[in-house]
């Protein structure tokens, strides 16, 4: 049987989009991979001190984020951050938010989420010891900010007005309590594990891993698709 | 009903197939480009919850569309080209409507 060199063009042709068509289809069994563990949820670990896991001046490592973790110092200054998005259970809503920035030893500081803004500010006075979790710093204001306001909860927004070497991120407190171990109340605020937004569903993209994969067969025909046709008329073909 | 000539009677199963596949193919594809993906990027996004079904029906349903367009195109002696937009055409909305008429014409002319 003789093969002509066209025939063999068309065959490495052929193999080359039917390897990316299977190049693609694995890629989208890899996001809906992605999607099933992102959205597994996953046990905390204990509490941890944020020294541990967290340093100044350098971003928060995936590790770090949505850690259960505990710091200790003095509030120093007191923001509202207006109109941030809240989720209890299945319920949204946009409140007002109580953030302090709190002072660490050899001059650090972190902000804290107190919870929902109460209308006279609770003075705290001496050392305090946070509970709560670590989130990522927020990347898109959820409002305009005038004097005192935080548009997102990043501590790039007050970089310049504290001498305090910052943590990146912050903290929702889920309790608080003074030296003496009396706990401190207020509004506080749901802190959920975040869970990451890959975007899609798993199934979904498993149909598109078929269909990618069907694709890649159908080009391995290509080269045979005429004699196919041949043998479908049983004899010449008409094109 | 007209009576088959041997060509139509040959192709008949497959045109019956490919015609209803075509048919579903844009109903998808229609619900898909106006009603999913606006829903999920646009505009009453609380909606989408309700529609994602959409786009996994069409994703689970668009490959035996291609099997179809596929063995039809076999059958009725189509270019390789022909055949590439055909199966295509499953993917754009009105596409597979105008390929199913075209078709239907083409059958109608064999003999």
């Amino acid at each position: 049987m003789k093969i002509s060199k066209g025939f063999i063009a068309q065959l490495v042709a052929a193999l080359l989009i039917s390897i990316t068509f299977m190049g693609l289809g694995n890629w989208q069994l890899n996001r809906a991979h992605d999607v099933k563990i992102a959205k597994q949820i996953v046990p905390d670990s204990a509490r941890i001190s944020l020294e541990k896991i967290a340093a100044t001046g350098s971003n928060l490592t995936p590790d770090a984020i949505n850690r259960l973790v505990s710091v200790s110092g003095k509030y120093r200054e007191t923001f509202l951050a207006p109109k941030q998005p809240i989720t209890s259970g299945d319920k949204k809503s946009i409140v007002n938010l109580e953030v302090r920035l709190l002072e660490l030893p050899s001059n650090r500081g972190i902000l804290i989420v107190r919870g929902i803004e109460s209308l006279e500010e609770q003075e705290i006075i001496g050392e305090v010891k946070v509970n709560g979790r670590l989130y990522p710093r927020q990347t898109s204001d959820a409002t305009r900010a005038i004097n005192g306001e935080l548009s997102r909860i990043d501590p790039a927004l007050i970089v310049s007005r504290s001498n305090l070497e910052l943590f990146d991120g912050f903290i929702i407190a889920t309790s608080e309590a003074t030296k003496f171990g009396q706990e401190i109340l207020t509004t506080r605020v749901p802190a959920p594990q975040l869970k990451s937004k890959v975007p899609g569903n798993y199934w979904q993209h498993i149909s598109y891993v078929f269909v990618w994969w069907l694709m890649a067969l159908l080009v391995l025909l290509a080269p045979f698709y005429n004699s196919m046709k041949e043998r479908e008329s049983g004899g010449k073909v008409r094109t | 009903m007209n009576q088959l000539n041997p060509r139509q009677a040959a192709l008949n199963g497959a045109m019956t197939r490919f015609r209803i596949m075509a048919i579903y193919a844009g109903v998808m594809s229609l619900l898909l480009w106006f009603v999913n993906v606006p829903t999920h990027y646009l505009i009453f996004k609380d909606a989408y919850q309700y529609l994602s079904w959409i786009s996994l029906l069409h994703g689970f349903t668009y490959p035996i569309y291609v099997l179809a367009a596929f063995h039809y195109c076999i059958k009725a002696r189509k270019s390789l080209a022909s055949t590439i937009l055909l199966i295509l055409a499953g993917t754009l909305p009105i596409a597979s409507f105008v390929a199913e008429r075209r078709a239907v014409k083409e059958f109608k002319a064999l003999n």
